[in-house]
């Protein structure tokens, strides 16, 4: 063994340090930059200034630690992207503890649920904040998105986890235009979709009525299906017209940003038309607002009184928000009847398309899913035959399938597990099972207490340490997380 | 018997043959039974005319249907499938006939206690025990007796020998195919069953004599006892037995969740160890084990119970939501929330393979966990050809396709029940546990329809839709809902 040899968390994890370094720097930086915003607006500076100063000199730190042209393995790869995703919430937590008057467990609830697009907030006050800080809250959730579609977009599908591997390929529609498959393109391309459509989404809510600053801090948080409102009463007060566009920039956030890209610059709609999760998607958020439409004027909420075009609207903007994890609320629909409610706890469990920012299970997973349970289904009747799946034109390899069928029991468990460990915390299973099933679909509202106008400040502290983990892992689509308990990830690592 | 010509016909162009020809034997058998039981009620001074009407319909169309149809010993796998969905629907629609004239139900209601008994279930629409005499009582316990044994003769027997689904993997492992040869005739593997079944209904009615319980009400409670059926003729279950009842009660039930060649091995075949070294078994019992030191210990601190009953009435429950048995030794819609979820997540666990137990089954429980696992592994190692173990046992991988669908399938129709519950009865408790007490075959839900009460109050499309669940949950889904698929009807007609 090779005397000089650092001991392995210094020398096999040299990628991990580099990353990690190099974004904390661009935190600091950024922390540095509301910092000057806090001052201007006279508001407390000490959190960002704190969290600069940690950002930076732990940055650098990494940096000198780490080297960037060391080539991460799968283990490593992996191990950066959960790591990164805990730690960026850490770090981004300080301002919310020094200057937002929250405990620093709920500070890293706020910071998580932004990093990971959930949107779930522990504000029992929205006085604590001010200005910088909802910005900085926004900000952190339009970042996550960024991070989310380039970072483990690409390098889950590159390493093929959780059955991604199919998703690149499909929504980049291979057959007809030959769309350069190379990963960094398609990345650049994501980007361009997202900053135009967040430009897009913030002028046409300043157009439809929203003041300047909460139609900025929306815009950044709709397209990341994130969820986070400077107003506490999320999107319930403002015009029908600037419902109706949250309802749009919605959709198109959960509709994947490839395909859209394609729309804009070659302008032919027929991959866009032709891809099966986008029809399906579709067809979801009409089916499921119509149906909820139906109950919203049929059954009368308390004191809750809608007309047909009232009911379209609520039914619409709140379908499309839980469907992609966005998490926008138009009305209190805790307070809705039961058979109301149920539409959108049954939407918790579907998602958004693969190549958005949406979270939970998506639609494409369920459809090959569906696939999987078709094919039995007319094997019990004959046996032998040797049927491929396919989805839409593409068949599906079987390492797909199970990747996938996998990935759905996981994300069940989790549910699961979270739902009967809050259930018990808190003595209510309504807001255990929901509370759970938001946290891991990344959406942000439950029912009850934890509902569209609520907060989860309220909870007890394990219940908000269980949602942090329940949130971080969802948003990496689980198999990174579970991944740090399994000892073969660190075995890989040593070696 | 002479066939007349028209029946000659119509046996000729009948194409389905053997699902006619079973369904009317069962129905003779029934109707028989019905009419003995009629004269016993008859005898005893209690309105029988249920039971009479009963058995003249099931003779009646039980002998015409068995005209119309022919045995055939290897029928086309479509029609197999056709056969069981079938039966295990028709003998419900028979068998309410004495609660529907009898026993002053809808035929809906009654259709739902039907159901209820013959798929082990154990739900009940009955506000008032008064309104069912001894027989209908009986009846009812016997129902679910049936449906006990022939539940486990179409798992153990009729399903593998179609090698349907993969189960004949499930049964080579714990018949022992390697170690020692349980013949693996069809034949005697039934006798093998019924054996153990047998046996296990004597003790189980010598033991609850033993201990004190009434004797009707222990013949009854028997029979819905070794079936994990859950129906007692007592409106409180088995609250109002002696503690030493409620812990045999509580064995029986745990055994009743174990694969019953499993069960023969060990006390026929006197292989004594070989439960302890089956991993499903194991699995089993330590999650038993596990959850009913939990639930006792909530019992033991959040309400007034001392520690020796928090431990009976905690694993009482547990066997019982288990094995879908349905017993309650308390009435634990009362109990904190944290106890009932405990409950609830058990009706998603289910029994062994190849026991009358419900629900998804801890084998295939094993399977996932063994499938999860592996593809973390493959996160790591993605070129890697892992197989997939459970034990020292290889699983195929159309087995782990199978049971992949089969968890789809039934939490997708739990989950569309749930839906169409809660918005009819606008009671998401309600809707939940009852949707997943229909299709666990456990019987008692939470709240309204807790283990104290019933589900008369239900929406009659609720009621519907429980029986429906009821039904593709006993025969596990995939008989079911291949009635969906025109593929299906499409082979029968060819």
């Amino acid at each position: 063994m090779n005397a000089r040899a650092k001991p392995w968390p210094l020398e096999n994890l040299r990628f991990a340090y580099h990353f990690l370094g190099v974004t904390y720097l661009a935190l600091g930086l950024v922390m540095l930059g509301l910092e000057a915003l806090s001052l201007v607006l006279r508001e407390s500076p000490w959190g960002f200034l704190t969290g600069a100063v940690v950002g930076l000199g732990l940055g650098w730190g990494f940096h000198r630690l780490g080297d960037p042209r060391h080539e991460p393995g799968r283990a490593e790869a992996l191990l950066s992207v959960a790591l990164i995703w805990l730690l960026v919430p850490a770090l981004g937590a300080i301002p919310f503890w020094i200057s937002g008057n929250m405990s620093y467990l709920d500070a890293l609830f706020e910071a998580m649920s932004g990093f990971t697009t959930t949107g779930a907030t522990a504000l029992s006050d929205f006085s604590q904040f001010g200005y910088s800080l909802f910005f900085w809250r926004s900000l952190m959730q339009w970042f996550g998105g960024v991070g989310f579609l380039v970072l483990v977009v690409a390098l889950l599908a590159h390493l093929a986890v959780a059955g991604r591997q199919l998703f690149i390929t499909e929504s980049t529609g291979v057959q007809k235009e030959p769309f350069t498959p190379r990963l960094r393109t398609a990345a650049q391309s994501i980007l361009k979709v997202y900053a135009a459509l967040t430009l897009a989404a913030a002028l046409c809510y300043w157009i439809a009525g929203i003041p300047p600053f909460e139609a900025i801090c929306n815009a950044l948080t709709t397209l990341p299906a994130a969820g986070f409102s400077p107003n506490p009463r999320s999107f319930e007060q403002y015009s029908p017209l600037a419902q109706w566009f949250g309802t749009l920039f919605m959709f198109l956030g959960g509709a994947g940003f490839v395909l859209q890209y394609k729309l804009f610059f070659t302008r032919d709609p027929r991959p866009l038309l032709k891809d099966v999760e986008l029809r399906v998607y579709a067809l979801i958020v009409l089916a499921f607002s119509a149906v909820l439409a139906v109950f919203l004027m049929t059954h009368h909420s308390q004191n809750m009184d809608y007309t047909w075009g009232d009911a379209i609207r609520h039914a619409f903007f709140n379908v499309t928000s839980i469907l992609t994890t966005t998490g926008y609320a138009s009305a209190d629909f805790a307070r809705w009847v039961p058979a109301a409610q149920a539409i959108l706890v049954a939407a918790m469990f579907v998602g958004g398309c693969a190549g958005s920012g949406a979270g939970g299970i998506k639609v494409i997973r369920l459809l090959v899913l569906g696939a999987i349970v078709r094919r039995e289904l007319i094997r019990s009747l004959h046996p032998q035959a040797i049927i491929t799946l396919r989805l839409g034109s593409k068949s599906l390899g079987e390492e797909v399938m199970r990747s996938v069928a996998a990935f759905i029991t996981l994300y069940v468990t989790l549910v699961a597990a979270g739902a009967l460990l809050i259930s018990l915390l808190e003595n209510n299973f309504v807001v255990g099972f929901t509370a759970s099933a938001q946290a891991v679909g990344n959406i942000r509202p439950g029912l009850g207490e934890v509902g569209p106008m609520g907060s989860y400040a309220g909870l007890e502290p394990l219940s908000k340490v269980i949602l942090i983990v329940q949130m971080w892992a969802g948003r990496l689509e689980l198999i990174p997380v579970f991944l740090l308990l399994t000892p073969e990830l660190w075995k890989k690592l040593k070696s | 018997m002479k066939s007349w010509p028209r029946f000659a016909k119509a046996q000729s162009v009948n194409p389905i043959p053997v699902a006619t020809y079973m369904t009317g034997t069962v129905y003779i058998a029934l109707g028989a039974m019905m009419g003995l039981l009629g004269l016993t009620d008859w005898l005893l001074g209690e309105d029988a005319l249920g039971f009479f009407v009963g058995a003249a319909v099931g003779l009646g169309l039980g002998l015409v249907l068995r005209q119309l149809g022919s045995p055939q010993a290897e029928p086309r796998r479509a029609e197999a499938l056709l056969t069981v969905a079938g039966l295990w629907m028709m003998v419900p629609i028979l068998g309410a006939i004495p609660f529907w004239i009898s026993g002053g139900l809808s035929y809906l209601d009654a259709l739902f206690e039907a159901t209820s008994g013959f798929s082990t279930t154990g739900a009940t629409i009955l506000a008032n025990f008064d309104q069912f005499s001894y027989g209908l009582f009986f009846w009812r316990g016997l129902s679910q007796w049936f449906g006990g044994m022939g539940i486990l003769l179409l798992f153990i027997v009729v399903l593998p020998h179609l090698a349907l689904a993969g189960r004949q993997m499930f049964f080579a492992e714990t018949t022992g195919v390697q170690k020692q040869q349980l013949t693996p005739k069809l034949r005697q593997t039934a006798y093998y069953i019924l054996r153990v079944y047998l046996l296990l209904t004597l003790l189980t009615l010598t033991a609850y004599l033993l201990t004190g319980v009434p004797v009707f009400e222990a013949i009854a409670n028997t029979f819905s006892s070794v079936s994990a059926g859950g129906f007692s003729p007592n409106p409180q279950s088995f609250a109002g037995y002696a503690p030493l009842t409620q812990w045999i009660a509580a064995g029986v039930m745990f055994l009743t969740g174990v694969n019953l060649l499993l069960q023969y091995r060990a006390i026929f075949g006197r292989e004594h160890s070989a439960p302890l070294r089956d991993p499903e078994f194991r699995a089993y019992a330590l999650i038993v084990l596990t959850v009913g030191l939990v639930m006792a210990g909530v019992l033991f601190f959040h309400h007034d119970y001392a520690l020796e009953p928090a431990l009976r009435h905690a694993f009482f429950q547990t066997t019982s939501i288990i094995t879908g048995t349905g017993f309650a030794s308390a009435d634990f819609a009362q109990w904190v929330i944290p106890a009932q979820t405990l409950l609830v997540m058990l009706m998603f666990v289910g029994g062994s393979a190849g026991s009358v137990g419900g629900s998804i089954k801890v084998i295939r429980w094993l399977i996932v966990a063994a499938l999860v696992r592996r593809e973390l592994q493959r996160a790591l190692h993605p070129q890697a050809v892992l197989p997939l173990r459970v034990g020292n046992k290889n699983i195929a991988e159309d087995v782990v396709r199978s049971v992949a669908a089969f968890i789809t399938l039934y939490v997708g129709l739990f989950a569309l029940g749930a839906l169409v519950m809660g918005i009819l009865e606008e009671d998401f408790v309600v809707a939940f546990t009852a949707s997943a007490a229909a299709i666990g075959n456990v019987g008692p839900g939470l709240g309204e329809v807790g283990p104290m009460a019933h589900y008369g109050n239900l929406h009659p499309i609720s009621k519907a839709v429980m029986i429906f669940q009821m039904w593709a949950g006993r025969i596990e889904l995939i008989a079911v809902f291949s009635l969906f698929t025109p593929e299906l009807w499409r082979r029968l007609r060819a």
